[in-house]
């Protein structure tokens, strides 16, 4: 999220509406821009403008339910909600979040390397995160930039929740489209594939799985030529199965649920959470 | 871990033989019998052993012959002409079957399910639906919810057939899968095409491993390799499904099992015998393919002593008992991780008695009885082991 920001002007007036001082661009997205602002008693929070001509309303509505329903450290807090009309008629969903400021996992990453044992702590705390999410919401986009921390903490955060999936409701995704929402590199067979039903939390396991393939051997699991990382997506489409060099390195390290984890089938994953952090201790 | 008998017509005599005791769970009949007449049976099922009873509601194949479902308190009046994509309409059947089932005092219940025109993955996820939905309704008891998993042998054509359902019933974690399947192998027939056994065998091996223990309904001597692919529990009816279970099944109630004719189930050769080829092989000097392994029950020392001493009194009974009698004593004896070894073992030293057969030119009465279910059998097996699920 490093383009320019375009709202600056609009998020200003959101920020005075709100008693917030002095926004400053955050970051962007492709629906929205986020901005960091102080209240009057100097607490930070995330401001998130989303452009309702750029976006599926229900989208964003069923992001802010889901976000309410779940009471987790683990996922970004929403501290409250409105809509703004700019003085150019545009329309903006406006989320106030928590503000994470100890940075995502992908400023992380451009700082230095985890440890195995971080990498482990990091996985065992996104599966919690997960777990918070039972029993019906899918996150489906579980990435890097998506994973956040407060400051000097160690433990992950989920974030954006543009796409979550209420498995108690209607898929928003037509059952025609060739492949579901998702970061593709990120993404399990099923998401890559559309294949509404056989998505459930184990797609969310996939999704950390190769997070923590790329912690670990700075690779895609399923990734096969090191010249080739996006040849890895196609495989996942088609189910290959993880590379023989992942599987011996894992083997190798002792964690053979870092394997089980990226399986093409969801039956061949963990079946629930608690199953998988006993694994990985 | 249990071997269940499956219920048919006229099969109350079979509950409690001495010699059958293996069996230790039973699958109710609902298309045989009517409500009234299960809440009679049951007690006496009871003072005979200590049973696992499972009600299977029977609804798959309902536009046709329905026998006694009619006289089911859930058998819905409107089935004819009613929405059944309708979740009320299942609730409210899945409401009255929850009630017929905690009145026969059950210990289980299925899910009841429809056959589809197409098995595809928004049928199993309504199957999901269905299954949650009683769990719900027998959330209060000690009544076991069970998961009924229909499956077209036909369409498990590879094993990410078997996986793709495997993962959509795993979502909801059912404790008991009742895998029903469904297929167009005429009577008397062994499932002859490796892929779907293999498929079949994925099928088992991956919902056990995720947590779904598996009970295997209306199995034949394909049963082993059920075991193999590590399926807690298998189902068998008397007729040792001579009807399988295909779409018409229900059609032939009628005729009080078809006009059946008494087989041998030997295990050496892991094939139904008429009397004509038990006389045979031990006129050949095959005598020692005869009665291998638990084949050599009470029931077969029974059947060879009335050829004997009453050649011409029948010997329908006693050949039900001597397979059913082989059939549950098989299965606690794969009840063991050492199973896929042991079947193996098994086909292998079946083989080579079949051709031993074959090249003394014994050849059994019905043509196609030569075997040649053994060789895909193994292929099976084989590609399983090697599959390492």
């Amino acid at each position: 999220m490093s383009d320019k920001p375009e709202l600056t002007e609009v998020a200003g007036l959101i920020a005075r509406q709100l008693g917030f001082k002095d926004p400053k661009f955050c970051g962007k997205g492709s629906f929205k821009e986020t901005y960091q602002a102080e209240d009057r008693t100097g607490h930070v929070v995330a401001l998130k403008l989303v452009d309702r001509t750029k976006i599926n309303v229900e989208r964003t509505d069923r992001e802010i339910e889901a976000l309410k329903r779940c009471n987790s450290l683990r996922v970004a807090k929403v501290l409250a909600t409105t809509t703004f009309s700019a003085p150019d008629k545009r329309v903006f969903d406006v989320v106030v979040e928590e503000f994470f400021d100890g940075g995502s996992l992908e400023d992380r990453l451009k700082v230095g390397h985890l440890t195995q044992q971080e990498v482990i702590e990091l996985v065992k705390g996104l599966i919690l995160a997960v777990k918070d999410l039972q029993p019906s919401l899918v996150h489906r986009d579980i990435k890097p930039a998506n994973i956040m921390f407060r400051k000097n903490q160690p433990e992950p955060v989920l974030v954006d929740f543009g796409i979550v999936r209420d498995l108690s409701q209607t898929s928003l995704t037509a059952s025609w489209w060739p492949s579901g929402p998702g970061t593709p590199f990120f993404s399990s067979p099923e998401q890559l594939t559309n294949d509404k039903a056989l998505i459930d939390w184990r797609s969310d396991q996939f999704a950390i799985g190769v997070i923590a393939s790329l912690l670990l051997t700075g690779r895609h699991p399923y990734q096969v030529d090191p010249a080739n990382p996006n040849a890895a997506v196609y495989a996942v489409s088609e189910r290959r199965g993880p590379s023989p060099d992942f599987n011996a390195a894992m083997a190798q390290a002792g964690l053979p649920a870092i394997i089980k984890m990226v399986q093409p089938w969801p039956v061949l994953r963990f079946g629930d959470p608690d199953t998988l952090l006993a694994a990985l201790k | 871990m249990a071997a269940y008998l499956q219920m048919g017509h006229d099969s109350e005599n079979l509950v409690g033989v001495s010699g059958l005791d293996g069996f230790t769970g039973l699958v109710l009949s609902p298309v045989n019998r009517s409500e009234t007449e299960l809440s009679k049976h049951l007690p006496s099922f009871r003072k005979k052993g200590r049973f696992g009873v499972i009600l299977d509601p029977q609804l798959y194949c309902p536009q046709s012959e329905r026998g006694q479902l009619s006289n089911h308190r859930y058998f819905p009046r409107d089935l004819d002409t009613a929405d059944i994509s309708s979740p009320k309409w299942w609730q409210n059947l899945i409401k009255k079957l929850v009630a017929e089932a905690q009145s026969l005092k059950v210990d289980g219940v299925c899910s009841p399910v429809v056959l589809p025109s197409k098995y595809s993955s928004e049928y199993y996820v309504s199957s999901c639906e269905a299954f949650s939905m009683l769990a719900e309704g027998l959330s209060v008891g000690s009544i076991r919810p069970i998961q009924s998993v229909c499956v077209s042998l036909k369409d498990l054509a590879e094993p990410n057939d078997a996986l793709r359902i495997a993962s959509i019933i795993s979502s909801r974690k059912p404790p008991l899968c009742y895998i029903v399947i469904e297929a167009d192998t005429p009577p008397r027939q062994e499932i002859e095409n490796a892929s779907n056994v293999l498929s079949l065998m994925v099928l088992v091996s991956a919902l056990e491993k995720s947590g779904c223990a598996t009970l295997v309904s209306h199995c034949s001597s394909e049963m082993l390799l059920l075991k193999a692919a590590g399926a807690s529990s298998c189902a068998s009816g008397k007729f040792f499904n001579l009807r399988r279970f295909t779409r018409s099944r229900f059609d032939e109630q009628q005729d009080a099992g078809g006009g059946q004719l008494p087989y041998w189930f030997e295990q050496g050769l892991l094939a139904f015998l008429r009397r004509a080829d038990i006389e045979r092989l031990r006129r050949s000097g095959f005598g020692d393919f005869l009665k291998v392994g638990s084949s050599g029950n009470t029931f077969a020392d029974q059947i060879l002593e009335q050829f004997v001493n009453e050649p011409a009194k029948a010997w329908l009974k006693l050949s039900w008992c001597q397979y059913l009698a082989w059939f549950c004593l098989v299965e606690r004896q794969l009840s063991v991780p050492e199973a896929p070894a042991i079947v193996s073992s098994w086909l292998k030293e079946a083989e080579q008695r079949w051709e031993q057969l074959d090249a003394k030119d014994v050849l059994l009465e019905e043509r196609r009885n030569d075997g040649r279910w053994i060789r895909p059998w193994r292929q099976a097996l084989g590609d399983f082991r090697q599959l390492g699920l």
